[in-house]
């Protein structure tokens, strides 16, 4: 392969890093920005997502089915979640910290106990490459990328323009006033909490074939989207997206010259510098 | 001697000028007072003039030093102390930790490191201000369980023990009754003499009580000013606050 | 003629350190008289354990910032006493390497806590924001830690750490058996906990309340949290270093994982389940957890971090003042109903009133 493809491939697969890294981050931020709740064990969620696909994988269904039914049980046990445990933890911040950081040990615990601490290998559902302009591109990786765009466009225009994107807001803005209009906040705190968790299913699903499948591989994601909020800022989608293109640009530029792990720790300190200048977040206005 | 004045003083936030243009200047040993219906950006300038809110036009100068560059704290140890609207204490701590705070605020965060307990002239001194606030019989009491009139006047103690020059006060009478706001009024009146007071009220009563001078605010922009009777008569004042004002030019 | 009043406000910040020696007395018997010698160092690990949890309720407890991060001051400190006590890639060091490497299990930490505290205090970090940046810190330098094997022993960890043992100018001093390591610790957990409430009961730890309760009010009185802030993170993270060392000189084997979250995070739990706010609370509730891991340890090791993460949520739901507060008013209740008094409630330790 030349350099051009060398460099092209890497663009992919930063962008793919990039568009899963958004799931992810927009699954934290809105369960954060509606429930004032840092979900710790966000990264577990999408540890789930990856086994709900090995499930898939040794019971021989299609490997798409599988991300799909991953991601709609990771979706159920996050609104069962809620409802059991996550809304006792409102109001207090030491509460929601340790109290999901509690829940993420158990089910890092529980799918140790159940499938063993070794990486699992997980088969794509589409292999091959497809050329464009030249450069082979892998079939899977692609399509992973134009799954998250779209389910990332479908976010935000159903929080725009869909009825129950205008409740959560109203919620979000003044839950006593929603309420009083008839709006029944607890299940719009179940219903957000479920599609945070869903988001983070299906990023877990779609991510399974490309990385190593290990019961502790939720806290690096649970990392890097902390990176991104913090560097985008938490107020608005678009600043949790513009802060996933930053961070999982850095890593993926940082990563190819260098290891994962010093793209990480550089990342974080960076994200620590921006916090020092703009505490706010780069892309949420003052 | 001017103690403060603001230049051309103003704060955007999105589209709306909060405070806009505004230009005055307070007089050292003066009760100023700042009225204006909801909205019209009283607390904005105050806010300004801590350092809340960082302006998009104009300077502040305190005692000829201009503000622009100082952080919060900083500004607080010149010499210039708020008592806020919304009531801010140390709920969790007695009325009487709540005033040395007030006192050692303006000292150097190490000082005392090693020294095991409060200085007693510094409880002294606080126990002395209670007096003056008539908190002293609640000294041991958590501030947090005060009602809304004491938390006050814990406050106006907090702010007095940290010897400001230029003392704000944002709706000092706030939620209280006849009598407490008279109280209030009297209090105001004691502080000022050495100390100049920058008051926003909207009690009218109060407001001519204790205020030596007085600026009308409507719409984020200066209306007016002068004593109490130049301003209740003004027209422009009375249709501001009725809601028919429409500033003229 | 003394001043009973003064000498109490005086000496009312020796009570903990009492109360600790207290603690520590009782545990080493205990262990002693459980299994011997081995257990004993056993219980030299859990009182060392006692001091990180006494640098994380400064922090957290008194100054009101939950950190996800402090093993890895903790961790660092112990690299330290590695790096200087074996055949490292740090430099050879001739004169009391273990010495050495106290003060630079003390002064690295410290300055890592100035640099952090830095950015992170000047850009108002703090909340949920401040125990994210904590947490990540700690994954990251575990996951760097045990790739680094140069550096930070890799997978493996460092071996064969020896214990400390000093020479200054013709006197040598060398921590041998297991009794006289578990005395110096105790004596050195006392200590710093009297300095610590020493300086808490006065007019830095009255800031440092204000700091937890509204620190933007103080701003407005004048005072920079900012600098309060930054000398508690500093003074917290070289306790925890300290403690490192001595986990490191104790254990005999250091690897990076004694920088990493699940560390951190359980001695969260310590403080939690002692008492936040009363310095021997943190100390007993690291001994209580870490002991009882012990027993559950020799039963079924497999469950003990499940065990841990339900711990944390029980915690959660059903929180409480901690152990020490909760055993001080039952305590307290039983002697008045020994004594037939009825009614008036504790007296509050108050550093105002000097009680």
């Amino acid at each position: 392969m030349s350099t051009l493809d060398v460099v092209l491939l890497q663009i992919l697969n930063t962008a793919v890093i990039v568009g899963v890294l958004m799931l992810v981050a927009i699954g934290l931020a809105i369960i954060y920005g509606l429930m004032d709740v840092l979900n710790l064990a966000h990264g577990e969620l999408l540890m789930l997502g990856c086994y709900g696909v090995v499930i898939a994988n040794d019971l021989g269904l299609n490997l798409w089915l599988g991300v799909l039914l991953a991601s709609v049980i990771v979706g159920l046990l996050g609104w069962l979640l809620e409802r059991v445990f996550i809304r006792r933890l409102y109001g207090s911040h030491f509460a929601g910290l340790l109290g999901t950081w509690g829940l993420g040990i158990i089910l890092v615990q529980t799918i140790r106990l159940i499938f063993g601490p070794e990486p699992v290998p997980v088969r794509a559902p589409l292999e091959g490459a497809i050329s464009i302009l030249g450069t082979p591109f892998p079939q899977y990786r692609l399509a992973v990328l134009g799954i998250s765009a779209g389910l990332i466009v479908l976010l935000l225009l159903s929080y725009r323009y869909l009825t129950i994107g205008i409740k959560t807001r109203a919620v979000f803005q003044d839950q006593e006033m929603a309420q009083c209009c008839g709006i029944r906040a607890p299940r719009i705190y179940a219903g957000t909490f479920s599609l945070g968790a869903s988001l983070a299913g299906v990023a877990g699903g779609l991510i399974a074939p490309l990385v190593s499948v290990d019961p502790f591989m939720g806290a690096g994601y649970l990392v890097r989207s902390f990176m991104t909020v913090i560097v985008g800022g938490v107020g608005s989608l678009g600043g949790v997206a513009g802060g996933a293109g930053v961070i999982g640009g850095a890593e993926g530029v940082i990563s190819y010259f260098s290891s994962g792990i010093i793209a990480q720790v550089v990342v974080l300190a960076l994200a620590i510098v921006v916090v020092r200048i703009r505490p706010q977040g780069l892309f949420v206005r003052k | 001697m001017t103690l403060l004045k603001t230049e051309q003083l103003g704060v955007r936030f999105g589209g709306i000028w909060a405070l806009r243009d505004f230009t005055v200047q307070v007089e050292q040993g003066a009760v100023h007072g700042f009225i204006g219906p909801n909205g019209s950006g009283k607390s904005t300038l105050f806010h300004l003039i801590t350092g809340h809110y960082a302006p998009t036009t104009g300077e502040i100068y305190f005692k000829n030093t201009s503000l622009s560059n100082l952080t919060t704290d900083a500004r607080a140890r010149l010499g210039l102390t708020i008592k806020f609207q919304i009531t801010s204490v140390f709920e969790g701590l007695t009325v009487l930790e709540n005033v040395l705070l007030g006192l050692m605020g303006r000292r150097s965060p190490l000082s005392g490191f090693f020294s095991g307990t409060v200085a007693p002239a510094d409880r002294d001194r606080a126990l002395e201000i209670l007096e003056t606030v008539h908190l002293a019989d609640r000294r041991d009491t958590l501030a947090g369980v005060l009602g809304h009139g004491e938390k006050c006047w814990l406050e106006i103690g907090m702010s007095l023990a940290a010897e400001p020059e230029l003392l704000l006060l944002d709706e000092p009478a706030s939620g209280m009754g006849r009598e407490e706001t008279k109280q209030t009024a009297r209090l105001v009146r004691n502080l000022s003499g050495t100390r100049t007071i920058m008051v926003i009220e909207h009690d009218m009563e109060f407001v001519r009580a204790v205020a030596d001078t007085i600026t009308v605010l409507f719409k984020g922009e200066l209306l007016t000013a002068g004593t109490y009777d130049d301003v209740k008569n003004d027209e422009r004042v009375i249709d501001a606050y009725l809601g028919r004002g429409r500033k003229n030019g | 003629m003394i001043n009973k009043k003064v000498v109490q406000s005086k000496v009312a910040h020796l009570r903990p350190g009492f109360q600790v020696l207290a603690l520590t007395l009782i545990v080493g018997t205990g262990a002693f008289l459980y299994r011997g010698s081995p257990a004993v160092d056993q219980a030299t690990i859990w009182v060392i354990y006692g001091l990180f949890a006494v640098s994380i309720d400064i922090l957290w407890g008194y100054c009101g910032m939950l950190t996800f991060g402090q093993a890895v001051f903790f961790g660092l400190g112990a690299m330290c006493y590695a790096w200087t006590t074996t055949d490292t890639w740090f430099p050879h060091v001739d004169w009391n390497p273990a010495l050495a490497g106290i003060l630079l299990s003390i002064l690295l930490p410290a300055l890592l806590g100035l640099v952090l505290g830095y950015f992170l205090f000047y850009g108002k970090v703090r909340g949920p924001y401040f125990v994210i940046v904590t947490l990540a810190l700690a994954f990251l330098m575990q996951a760097l830690g045990n790739g680094w094997t140069k550096v930070f022993g890799g997978f493996m960890g460092f071996f064969g750490v020896p214990t400390a043992s000093v020479e200054l100018g013709g006197w040598s001093f060398g921590l041998t058996t297991p009794l006289t390591r578990y005395i110096t610790v105790s004596l050195l957990l006392a200590g710093v906990v009297v300095v610590s409430a020493r300086i808490l009961r006065g007019p830095f730890g009255l800031r440092v309340a204000g700091v937890r309760d509204n620190d933007q009010r103080l701003e407005y009185l004048g005072t920079s949290t900012v600098k309060t802030k930054l000398v508690v993170f500093i003074g917290s993270a070289a306790i925890a270093g300290f403690a490192g060392a001595l986990f490191a000189s104790t254990s005999g084997f250091v690897s990076a994982d004694l920088m990493g979250t699940l560390l951190s995070t359980e001695a969260v739990i310590w403080v939690a389940i002692g008492g936040r706010m009363t310095l021997i609370g943190a100390v007993l509730g690291a001994v209580v957890v870490r002991g009882f891991g012990y027993i559950i340890s020799s039963i079924a090791v497999e469950y003990w971090t499940l065990f841990l993460g339900a711990l944390f949520i029980f915690m959660v739901l059903f929180g409480s003042k901690g152990l020490w507060v909760i055993g001080g008013s039952a305590a307290a209740r039983l002697s008045r109903l020994l004594e037939g008094r009825r009614g008036s409630r504790d007296i509050v330790e108050n550093r105002t009133t000097g009680r």
